[in-house]
């Protein structure tokens, strides 16, 4: 059996709910017109129609997600990826917050400051920590 | 203090000053594009909430039109012809979720700061180049010229992190962006469009059958009908927006496919600036819809 697309059931779900629409705007503009029976009929096959047109939307939908399903596979996959690399900069953060403290800790050696060598120490501690 | 060391902090400091001066990385614009692209597509959700209630207040209107039919029949017949929308929402917003979590990424990817390139490095030119001792001011230059470094390696990297993400990623988003937005712009619609058409089959066809034994209900009825269409086209007017919203993210993502190379240049970023501030106009515009869900 061949199957539906996405394109093509939604194509259907239009020609349902155009089919509906026209027939109840013949309903109402034919109301004194038409018996209760007919009228009765006409009404059953317009909400059929429209049900069947929220049926193939609700099919459509299903096939166009369907259709993406590899593309989410991609997407979360370059998501991880990056996810990993926002991670990895944390940790580069770190390693670069480490060498500016040895930075200044050197700068601190050279100057021959007690105060500043001992905040310098300080900070280069909190830094590796 | 031994010349080696002088000299060897000398070095590091030239080095790094070469390599600042080389790396200026600003992905501020990436990043508030990305973030406001995220926050604008998570209003999605409201949509794929409402496709079960659309389908839902649809088959209310049918069923009540059915005179054969009992107020519990009602709503049974609406769940029951609805569940499956129950489980596509889910579905959508799955989908639409891979779509954030991306955007958020790629925000935090972008995320930096700004590397600044003022005079306080010529200050450490000029200070390195006298050949002094240290002293406390020239102590503070190096600690800033090594953050600047590091600011500047860390943001080369993202950077090229940023361009391989998002070549890697476009051809993907820009399905995914357009499959969602048929899903709004085709079937949702149309979902309101039925939903619209089932409020007339059932108002129009009371005020048609009673109306005329019992004209004192008809403006009650066609008031009714009135405040059901309203909702039904104030739904609707959010979900012009949410396409426009899919569509200026889809094009600003292929703008950061189309500049991959120059993702923190000047002109990509005047160029994302003006997506993202046409993005926040329409996620202003769609919060003040957002009572109609």
């Amino acid at each position: 059996m061949a199957t539906l697309s996405a394109a093509q059931a939604r194509d259907l779900a239009r020609l349902y709910h155009e089919l509906a629409t026209t027939l109840g705007r013949y309903r109402f503009d034919n109301w004194d017109d038409l018996t209760k029976a007919r009228r009765a009929s006409i009404e059953a096959i317009e909400r059929s129609l429209l049900s069947a047109s929220s049926d193939f939307t609700v099919i459509a939908i299903n096939l166009a997600l369907d259709d993406v399903d590899p593309v989410l596979k991609r997407i979360k996959r370059v998501t991880k990826r990056m996810t990993a690399a926002v991670k990895k900069l944390k940790r580069t953060d770190k390693v670069i917050r480490m060498a500016e403290a040895a930075v200044k800790l050197t700068g601190a050696i050279l100057s021959g400051a007690p105060s500043a060598i001992a905040s310098a120490l300080d900070e280069a501690i909190r830094a590796s920590k | 203090m031994g010349r080696w060391l002088r000299r060897f902090v000398y070095t590091a400091c030239f080095n790094a000053l070469l390599v600042g001066l080389s790396a200026c990385v600003d992905t501020s614009a990436v990043r508030r594009f990305a973030t406001v692209s995220s926050t604008a597509s998570e209003q999605f959700e409201e949509i794929a909430d409402d496709l079960p209630a659309a389908c839902m207040r649809q088959h209310r209107y049918l069923a009540l039109a059915d005179s054969q039919i009992t107020l519990e029949g009602v709503r049974s017949r609406a769940e029951e012809s609805c569940s499956d929308y129950v489980t596509l929402a889910r579905r959508l917003n799955g989908a639409n979720q891979v779509l954030v979590s991306y955007l958020k990424a790629l925000g935090k990817l972008a995320e930096d700061k700004l590397v600044v390139y003022d005079k306080r490095i010529e200050d450490v030119a000029d200070a390195l180049a006298d050949n002094d001792m240290f002293d406390a001011e020239k102590i503070g230059a190096v600690e800033r010229l090594a953050a600047t470094l590091s600011n500047a390696v860390a943001g080369e990297w993202r950077r090229k992190q940023l361009k391989q993400t998002v070549e890697e990623a476009n051809p993907d988003v820009q399905i995914l962006v357009a499959a969602l937005r048929d899903v709004i712009d085709e079937d949702y619609t149309r979902l309101l469009d039925v939903e619209g058409e089932a409020a007339k089959h059932y108002y129009l066809g009371q005020i048609k059958e009673y109306g005329a034994g019992e004209p004192l209900t008809v403006p009650l009825v066609f008031e009714k009908w009135r405040e059901a269409d309203l909702a039904v086209r104030d739904k609707q007017g959010a979900a012009a927006l949410s396409v426009k919203i899919l569509d200026k993210i889809a094009k600003g993502h292929q703008k950061l496919y189309d500049n991959r190379d120059k993702l923190s240049s000047k002109e990509v970023h005047s160029l994302l600036m003006e997506y993202t501030v046409v993005l926040e106009d329409l996620v202003y515009d769609f919060e003040k819809l957002r009572d109609a869900f």
